[in-house]
């Protein structure tokens, strides 16, 4: 396919983007740096909405038909101030967004993670080929998705009216992370230049610097990953840099409103920071009003305050109740209807239990998982166990981004500012506070014991604080050089200095080689082999559903059959990926096998595949194990796929497998 | 030196063109150097087979393929005589996909191979993998013909290797992607520190 019309949508939703942009811009007064992040977000909730009402198909075309309207009026009608679209800010997101639109074009990166193929990438797809939220899409999964939409619905704008590729989805995420970006920037002009270049290298170096702790020997998947962690630390980061870029100017403060519902429904653990950015909002607008006395406006900022909570509780409700009734609908029909425990619930019974009041028996049946969590997480903290970052653990992450308010406040010329950047301080230390308690609650009441007894994941859930705290303080120092500062040379030389050691200790750990900008063609090798084999597989059974064999499978190979294969479907087959065998032949358990093993006997096997209406057995891997328990219900005894001749066998009506003849790849 | 103190171009526009001029005057000199090692015979291009390496993890069959005797098969070749490499193409064809594909390299004799001096190659339009070194000297290389799959023996048929294969002009100049990232950042960041040494100077007067 050439390479024109694979991107034609990319270069459609560019123009959209663009178009919406320059509306917020020249007709809204949003500054031109912050109105890349705003109107990302406002789509994303626009489409957000429209498929939870199920229009979102038509809805993503009205999106692009209002985007190019509202675009092409705005910059006909004030065409005299088209200088306004040209900041700093604004050229680091079009410029970093067009060069990663054109590279990943050119390299096509695929997922290769297991989340991504559990979730993240495959929904983007249900959702692009289904043209309807990958909540409702037809799959095998057992289980109702409810995983929050904000980031799905961004990579389906990239490439709405396209092809769909996983590079787009890619594209989609890193152009999130420059609109974040650019918004720290702000209100940055261009004869600032000596600060705005350091900022812009920090604000690259970011994403590396708080999730890399070892010299890399494997490709590093910053920029590379449609994982949510990143982009939730960034979008905190952005929302606060955001706000304090519309506090500065004359224009309108209610571009933060979107931009707070987007971060509430990035993942399900980004409620939490979305309130946190909004009381750090708040409490800036409500406690500082600046110059004018306090009293005056204190309705109209009280009023908006309280719009900077509604706006994250509103999506999140919202959302919620959507999913909930999906959770119901799907337990009706057969399904899982189970749901975890509500957040908001677990926060109220685990604060009963730090306080010593009574709590209900699930509660106290997990009280000590929960104490442990809490102890883990604190050695975790403390020690070189827990390094995560460059610089190591989070008691250090801590000292970098409290001394980087440190400094803010020093450099800062005026008594309100200083006072402004205590409070950031002081409350975003808090709100880390906070989402720690919500990391242990979650550990404690919501993971499974074997989950919280590794604090599975606990690196990418708390470097997400650690990005947007860091960023909020780099947003701060950026603002107190641009007005009077009272150390401007000195503090002009510490942030390039940061920007320097960020860089030269990214160097040091990440080489090119194993970074998005220089990566191999081999790290997608594997993929591209899957990829071809299931190509192979779909060209000889014309759309019907698979039953799915793979021996030796954790699930990933599993959920990546049913990403390649969709919109064919591949079954459930069993337990979404593991082992088939005899109870008599059962594998050792401390192997992959053993883990993820299903005995069946041969007569449960075939009442198995009969019950799943499947018509073709895909056996991407068969062992001496299958081959032994099961061999005697394929026709020729599992001698072709020995041979490498199929990976097909065919269901007849009496249930019987025989090869299918096709090109192996 | 007059002269220059009067050119007043803004300390950005100058930072990116001594960058530029700088980068096009270190590839003018690795393209002066290579033509002149070739013309004395230190850069010539050399026909390789598989008996100029040492296998590890692979084995020499009677008919000349080379079939991988575990996951992580090595063909490593030391560098007799000091002379200069900078390309290797591989020509070769797999029993069945070979997955990962990468050439380590020393500098010096006895140094160990490591992750951090390894290159990738660039898949040609004829199937074959080209390598390009950094420039130095180079004391050995491991080339990794394949990553197979656990439990799985690739049998590999080896066609032309060749090191140091000539290449036009233009590919000196072209920058890679890593080296476009470097050329549009550190600029700007020697224009900011720059701008600050001015300013820090005028202050002091």
């Amino acid at each position: 396919m050439a390479l024109e019309f694979a991107c034609f949508d990319v270069v459609l939703a560019f123009a959209a983007l663009f178009g919406l942009a320059a509306f917020f811009t020249l007709r809204c007064r949003v500054h031109s740096a912050l109105s890349p992040l705003v109107s990302l977000c406002s789509i994303s909730l626009v489409l957000a909405a429209a498929g939870v009402a199920g229009v979102l198909r038509p809805a993503v075309w009205a999106v692009y038909l209002v985007c190019f309207v509202l675009g092409a009026a705005a910059l006909w009608q004030k065409r005299q101030d088209w200088k306004a679209l040209c900041t700093p800010g604004a050229v680091l997101f079009w410029a970093m967004s067009a060069a990663f639109a054109v590279y990943f074009a050119l390299r096509q990166p695929l997922f290769t993670d297991f989340d991504e193929m559990s979730f993240w990438g495959t929904a983007a797809k249900l959702t692009h080929e289904t043209g309807g939220l990958y909540t409702v899409a037809p799959v095998s999964w057992p289980w109702q998705a409810t995983q929050s939409p904000c980031l799905i619905t961004l990579g389906y704008f990239v490439q709405a009216l396209g092809r769909y590729g996983d590079w787009k989805v890619y594209l989609a995420y890193d152009m999130l992370a420059f609109a974040c970006f650019a918004a720290l920037l702000g209100r940055v002009e261009w004869k600032q230049y000596r600060l705005a270049v350091p900022l812009a290298a920090v604000c690259w170096c970011v994403p590396y610097f708080f999730t890399t702790y070892n010299h890399t020997i494997f490709l590093s998947t910053v920029y590379l990953s449609a994982y949510g962690d990143i982009p939730s630390g960034l979008v905190l980061g952005g929302t606060v840099a955001l706000w304090l870029a519309l506090r500065e100017g004359e224009g309108p403060r209610w571009p933060v409103l979107p931009v707070l519902a987007f971060s509430a429904l990035i993942k399900s653990n980004t409620f939490v920071l979305a309130l946190a950015a909004a009381g750090l909002v708040a409490a800036d607008w409500l406690l500082t009003p600046g110059t004018t006395p306090w009293k005056q406006g204190l309705v109209r900022r009280i009023g908006f305050a309280a719009a900077c909570f509604a706006a994250p509780l509103a999506a999140y409700r919202g959302w919620g109740r959507y999913t909930l009734a999906l959770a119901l609908k799907n337990a009706e029909s057969g399904g899982m209807g189970e749901t975890s425990p509500d957040v908001v619930t677990v926060a109220i019974n685990g604060i009963r239990m730090i306080l010593g009041l009574p709590v209900g028996d699930y509660y106290e049946a997990r009280r000590s998982q929960f104490y442990t969590a809490c102890s883990d997480m604190l050695h975790q903290y403390l020690t070189s166990d827990g390094t995560l970052s460059m610089i190591g653990q989070g008691v250090v992450v801590t000292g970098l981004i409290l001394a980087l308010f440190f400094a803010a406040w020093l450099v800062a010329g005026q008594r309100g500012l200083r006072v402004r950047i205590g409070l950031f301080a002081l409350f975003s230390s808090l709100c880390f506070l906070g989402y720690n308690l919500m990391l242990a609650l979650s550990y404690g009441f919501i993971f499974k014991p074997f989950q919280a007894e590794r604090l599975e994941d606990y690196n990418r859930y708390v470097y997400t604080y650690y990005i947007g705290w860091f960023l909020i303080a780099l947003a701060l120092v950026g603002l107190a050089l641009r007005h009077a500062p009272r150390l401007d040379l000195l503090g002009h030389a510490g942030v390039l200095a940061l920007a320097t050691v960020m860089l030269l200790r990214v160097n040091q750990m990440v080489l090119p080689q194993l970074s998005v900008l220089g990566f191999s063609d081999a790290e997608f090798a594997d993929r591209q082999i899957q990829q071809s084999r299931a190509e192979a597989v779909a060209a000889v059974t014309d759309g019907a559903r698979l039953f799915y064999v793979y021996q030796g499978d954790n699930g990933l190979h599993w959920f990546t059959a049913t990403y390649d294969f969709y919109p064919q479907i591949v079954d459930y087959s069993g337990d979404g990926g593991g082992t088939f065998g005899l109870e008599s032949l059962r594998p050792g358990e401390d192997t992959v096998e053993g883990y993820y093993f299903h005995p069946y006997t041969e007569a449960a096997f075939a009442a198995l595949v009969q019950s799943t209406g499947c018509e073709y057995l895909y056996l991407d891997k068969v062992d001496d194990l299958f081959r032994e328990s099961y061999g005697g219900l394929f026709s020729d005894g599992l001698a072709a796929a020995r041979q490498g001749e199929t990976l097909v066998y065919h269901v007849d009506s009496l249930g019987h497998y025989s090869p299918v003849e096709m090109e192996v790849p | 030196m007059s002269r220059l103190r009067k050119i007043k171009a803004p300390i950005p526009l100058l930072c990116y063109g001594v960058c530029l001029i700088g980068f096009l005057a270190v590839c003018l000199w690795h393209f002066a150097g290579d033509s002149l090692a070739r013309a004395n015979g230190r850069l010539a291009e050399a026909q390789m087979t598989a008996g100029d390496f040492v296998l590890a993890g692979l084995e020499q069959q009677a008919d000349g393929t080379l079939v991988t005797l575990d996951g992580d098969p090595q063909m490593i070749w030391e560098n007799p005589d000091g002379r200069a490499v900078r390309t290797l193409r591989v020509e070769a064809s797999y029993s069945d996909e070979p997955r990962e594909v990468c050439l380590y390299y020393t500098n010096r004799a006895g140094e160990d191979f490591s992750q951090d001096k390894r290159v990738f190659p660039q898949k040609q339009a004829d199937g074959s993998y080209r390598y390009t070194l950094p420039y130095g000297a180079i004391a050995s290389l491991r080339l990794d013909p394949c990553s197979p799959d656990m439990n799985k023996s690739i049998a590999i048929t080896l066609g032309a290797v060749t090191m140091n294969e000539p290449a036009g002009a233009g590919s000196y100049f072209v920058p890679s992607w890593y080296q476009c990232f470097c050329l549009i950042l550190y600029p700007g960041l020697a224009a900011a520190a720059l701008s600050l040494a001015r300013q820090a100077w005028k202050k002091r007067r």
